[in-house]
């Protein structure tokens, strides 16, 4: 089964690119992955291809699922704090997502309920098939209609589609933005990054293997290492180091 | 960029802050003040700080954003309430540091979507650091301080004759500003209390220092007082000195003069007051919610009353209201326990964990990380 990780930086977020390779390495070693940086999008001809970022994950997505079984798609503005061998290691779905809202944020489209809405910070694609049809929505009059563009199209297929889905936060894990409202509460435990059981909140405790920071082209947004506890601020800084 | 009240005005935000920023500048930190209240025209300089004035919005959010930049600074402070900052502005501001008190259970929505812009946050009371951190941000701890050189036990017969005070009655105060109603200080529960007191006790005083005895969007303190008879035992200083001629030094005269500080709010960021009261050797009373009881050693340094009920307010969390029998009750126990050994407990658990020196050091410890992170490579200062 073969595997390959992508992400996508121009050169505001190359450094974020490389600080979230350095730390999936830390992880997994031995993963192969793929930075599309400016020099690539230059090639490519980024620019030429209308509100191409806004889509660039099916776009690179089909043409490595010709050579991968699975490919997954991680934002350059990711930290991989803990192993993600609970998402390599289920082969059942044909995509894999994480979740967009938290205590905070609320987005969502159509009827979606808020706890469902999905976040194209992290997917994991095994179906062929699914990542074609995303890029013909991509590329469709629903895209301009569509808030936040393939992200949304990507929860309508999700949700009303016919594909085998797995959300890949559930009550032991948590992959980037659900934890993003608890930043300043996680800690370490065992070496391992967690988010403890809050009644108001998760009932249980979570295991964090991504800090997704999203927010936009803002380049301040990664300074965030004040959000978190002295201690967790120090794992994040040895992680991409 | 430090943002708060004018350090010069009749505050505690104002008190804190002029220790701060003047214990910055000694230990050689580059630091201007952006005074959002108190000045208005052109900046001035006060022993050798820069003062800006007021500028745009009345919060001061504008004020800390432009007044940053032409002093140039790597990070801007502000030190007062945050809901009512205008998030769109504080946006602006570069490495917005929210010094910041946080006084109810849960925390305000309005506060909080403030806080997620913050680049750091110090909390001035642990009260504050755990309601943040339940609510998913982490923060840095740095309490407000007393300073105990002025605040300390004085004369009590010269400072009741500094305020014309009977000096065979036992005197309860309040430091406690007029300015709402419901009102935040708890007005009518300690006047409802103090009234049982004195039936008990008609040998006693309720000495109210605040600016507004009967200010129209605050509680009617007089009329009250009035209609449950106790109006010729509530005491109180003309408004016009208390505004403008009341000094700290003055502060610590009126501790001094009272047996027992009432400061049973319905909530409080910190409680300058409770602290002040200690440090003079003067027992406090509070109500058992926010941050008050982590200043007081019940039985010890003084006592906490208990909680009548939790009123949900405008602002989407509790205030607490005092139960008036049981704010009575530690009342009547303050009047019997050694109000000298409480004090002496008093002080020296002020001195032990309220030192403005202490808390000065941490101060420079927390902008000199700060600058480390900033500047990994020393600056010249």
């Amino acid at each position: 089964m073969s595997r390959v990780f992508f992400t996508i930086a121009d050169t505001n977020n190359e450094k974020w690119a490389n600080d979230m390779i350095c730390s999936l390495k830390k992880f997994h070693p031995k993963e192969e992955v793929i930075l599309y940086g400016q020099k690539e999008l230059d090639e490519l001809g980024y620019k030429d291809i209308n509100e191409f970022f806004y889509k660039s994950t099916p776009f690179f997505a089909k043409e490595l699922i010709k050579k991968y079984d699975t490919v997954i798609q991680i934002n350059a503005d990711s930290i991989v704090t803990g192993n993600l061998d609970h998402i390599l290691n289920d082969t059942s779905y044909d995509v894999g997502v994480v979740l967009n809202n938290n205590r905070w944020d609320k987005y969502t489209i159509w009827d979606i309920p808020l706890n469902m809405y999905y976040n194209c910070g992290f997917v994991a694609m095994r179906s062929r098939e699914f990542i074609e049809h995303w890029w013909q929505l991509c590329n469709s009059y629903h895209f301009p209609q569509t808030v936040f563009r393939e992200q949304g199209l990507l929860n309508i297929m999700c949700h009303y589609g016919n594909y085998k889905v797995k959300c890949l936060d559930d009550k032991t894990h948590a992959n980037g933005l659900v934890v993003k409202s608890e930043w300043g509460r996680l800690e370490l435990r065992d070496g391992k990054l967690i988010c403890p059981a809050l009644n108001e909140y998760n009932t249980s405790d979570w295991e964090v293997s991504i800090i997704h920071v999203a927010g936009g082209n803002n380049p301040d947004k990664m300074d965030i290492f004040n959000k978190f506890s002295p201690e967790v601020s120090n794992y994040l800084k040895q992680c991409i180091s | 960029m430090y943002s708060t009240n004018g350090v010069w005005c009749a505050s505690g935000y104002a008190t804190q802050a002029k220790a701060i920023a003047y214990g910055l500048l000694k230990a050689g930190f580059p630091i201007a003040h952006s005074a959002f209240f108190g000045l208005q025209g052109a900046p001035i300089e006060i022993d050798g700080l820069k003062i800006y004035p007021q500028f745009g919005d009345m919060w001061g959010v504008q004020a800390m954003k432009a007044h940053g930049e032409d002093f140039k600074s790597d990070v801007s402070m502000s030190y007062q309430d945050v809901w009512p900052m205008d998030h769109n502005l504080v946006r602006e501001v570069k490495r917005w540091i929210a010094h910041v008190p946080i006084d109810t259970e849960p925390i305000s929505p309005a506060i909080l979507e403030r806080l997620t812009l913050a680049w750091k946050i110090v909390s001035i009371s642990q009260f504050g650091q755990d309601m943040l951190k339940k609510a998913g941000f982490a923060s840095t701890l740095i309490k407000c301080g007393v300073d105990l050189d002025l605040f300390k036990k004085k004369d009590k017969i010269k400072c009741r004759e500094t305020f014309s005070l009977p000096q065979d009655e036992f005197i309860f105060g309040m430091v406690a500003a007029n300015k709402d109603n419901p009102p935040r200080k708890s007005f009518q529960e300690v006047l409802e209390a103090f009234k049982m007191f004195h039936d008990n006790h008609p040998k006693s005083k309720l000495f109210i220092l605040t600016q507004h005895m009967d200010n129209p969007q605050g509680f009617p303190i007089k009329q009250f007082s009035k209609d449950i008879g106790i109006e010729n035992h509530i005491l109180f200083l003309d408004p016009y000195k208390v505004s403008i001629h009341f000094n700290l030094k003055e502060t610590s005269l009126f501790y001094n003069a009272i047996d027992c500080l009432l400061s049973p709010s319905t909530s409080e960021g910190f409680g300058l007051p409770i602290i002040e009261a200690q440090a003079c050797e003067c027992p406090v009373i509070v109500q058992d919610y926010s941050a008050m009881p982590e200043h007081v050693d019940h039985g010890k340094t003084g006592f906490i009353c208990k909680t009548a009920y939790k009123r949900y307010m405008q602002i989407l969390a509790y205030w607490a209201i005092p139960d008036v029998k049981d704010l009575y009750k530690q009342m009547e126990a303050v009047f019997t326990t050694d109000r000298s050994l409480m004090g002496r407990n008093a002080r020296a658990k002020m001195e032990k964990e309220y030192d403005m020196k202490d808390k000065l050091s941490q101060w420079i410890d927390f902008f000199s990380k700060i600058e480390t992170d900033i500047y990994p490579t020393p600056l010249t200062k």
